[in-house]
């Protein structure tokens, strides 16, 4: 005879087993006082907490309004939109519910998205008016470009501008390239989150997030990060790539 | 506006905000993640099957989301914010022997490991079955059997339970 297991008599409390191994629970259980204790201790979890399932600690309004307004706004655009990989490109970013849910003091620093379909490089003549436009000029530090091609993930660099470089992450896009998340702290207090791509010997930035700089942002990030990694989803960038590919990666672009 | 998708995505909320909260023990990142969790289904909801359970897609959903963003907090070195809920202690009013073993539970929840929380949360607390669990844990069965009896006997263990 088979022993019967923890997880074979939890099964068994849980309506998990095949009937044929029920019944062989059943008469060992009826025949041996230790299988029935060790039987009662998994009902026992299980009803316990099943007590403490019913309690319904109601959704806070915030919550409950946020959801319902996305609800809504995603009920608008399903019949009219195709969801081609373009209009994915653009951060879905167009969420009601982030701004009923950001402390008032904090809406106003948070959160410029910058969904960047043609990339700019990151290099300092790059000056032309449609930079400055789309608010890229926070990224025309000229260090920022070598370093994302050398420093690894969960590293920082101090730029000679005075700023703060951290680079968070690694992907690889679907056309093979490298791409990097990053912080850029500037020395005006600002704070930058953005991903850029390594293609032709350039890194170009593919979504910034502004994420502000001032006390608030010990709040920022969630909000802001959530923003992030449903770009970097839509983006087709997968899992952040593990050091070892990472340094390959970087050695390949040199 | 509501469709039958919809409205049993409202209808799961407070099964979306318990998993969240057991994932993650602070309110204001577990009312992130539902709302992220939500966003996410709404724009896959083709993607669902519809001869499944929602809550198995959703709490898987949810559950992903949350270790895109604890592993980016790590990254980035902040620390996960780890308050206890003031909201679990029950809001209802109970007879006091139910309140004070809810309380016990509750607890006995905090100290256990997050995989043996999440597991227990999602068998005995949402009532999956094992195999649905091993899908929003990305696990064999068998890694969801053994581990749930190890939970188990943990929590029992602390309840005083034999």
């Amino acid at each position: 005879m088979t022993i019967l297991t923890d997880e074979i008599l939890m099964a068994f409390v849980d309506g998990e087993l095949t009937r044929e191994d029920a019944r062989r629970v059943e008469i060992a259980a009826e025949q041996d006082p230790e299988i029935r204790r060790r039987l009662e201790t998994f009902e026992k979890t299980r009803d316990l907490l099943q007590v403490v399932s019913k309690e319904k600690t109601p959704i806070p309004s915030h919550l409950q309004d946020s959801v319902v307004a996305m609800i809504q706004a995603a009920d608008r655009p399903r019949s009219s939109q195709p969801a081609g990989e373009e209009t994915q490109k653009v951060v879905p970013f167009s969420r009601p519910k982030l701004r009923s849910f950001v402390p008032a003091a904090l809406a106003a620093s948070v959160t410029l998205v910058i969904g960047l379909a043609a990339g700019v490089s990151f290099t300092s003549h790059q000056t032309s008016p449609t930079t400055a436009h789309f608010g890229v000029a926070e990224l025309a530090d000229p260090d920022i470009a070598p370093a994302l091609s050398v420093i690894a993930s969960g590293s920082t660099e101090h730029l000679k501008s005075g700023a703060v470089l951290n680079v968070i992450a690694s992907f690889e896009n679907s056309n093979g390239n490298l791409c990097r998340e990053f912080d850029y702290e500037s020395t005006e207090g600002t704070s930058i989150v953005s991903v850029a791509c390594h293609s032709d010997g350039q890194w170009l930035p593919k979504i910034a997030i502004l994420t502000g700089g001032t006390a608030q942002t010990a709040y920022a990030p969630a909000s802001s990060l959530d923003a992030l990694e449903s770009w970097v989803t839509s983006y087709g960038l997968g899992d952040p790539l593990d050091a070892e590919a990472e340094q390959k990666m970087l050695t390949d672009i040199k | 506006m509501t469709d039958h998708f919809c409205s049993e995505l409202l209808a799961k909320l407070p099964n979306l905000r318990r998993f969240a909260l057991s994932l993650c023990r602070c309110q204001d990142t577990a009312d992130d993640l539902v709302q992220h969790t939500v966003e996410k289904a709404l724009a896959a909801r083709e993607t669902f099957d519809l001869s499944t359970r929602i809550e198995a897609w959703l709490f898987r959903i949810l559950r992903n989301a949350w270790i895109d963003m604890a592993r980016r907090r790590k990254i980035r070195g902040d620390e996960v914010d780890i308050t206890e809920t003031p909201e679990a202690a029950p809001t209802e009013v109970h007879q006091g022997d139910t309140r004070l073993m809810i309380t016990q539970v509750m607890a006995a929840m905090k100290t256990l490991s997050d995989e043996h929380r999440e597991v227990l949360i999602l068998v005995c607390v949402e009532e999956l079955s094992y195999q649905e669990t091993a899908g929003v844990l990305g696990v064999p069965k068998g890694t969801v059997m053994s581990r749930l009896s190890r939970a188990r006997t943990a929590l029992a263990l602390k309840l005083g339970i034999h």
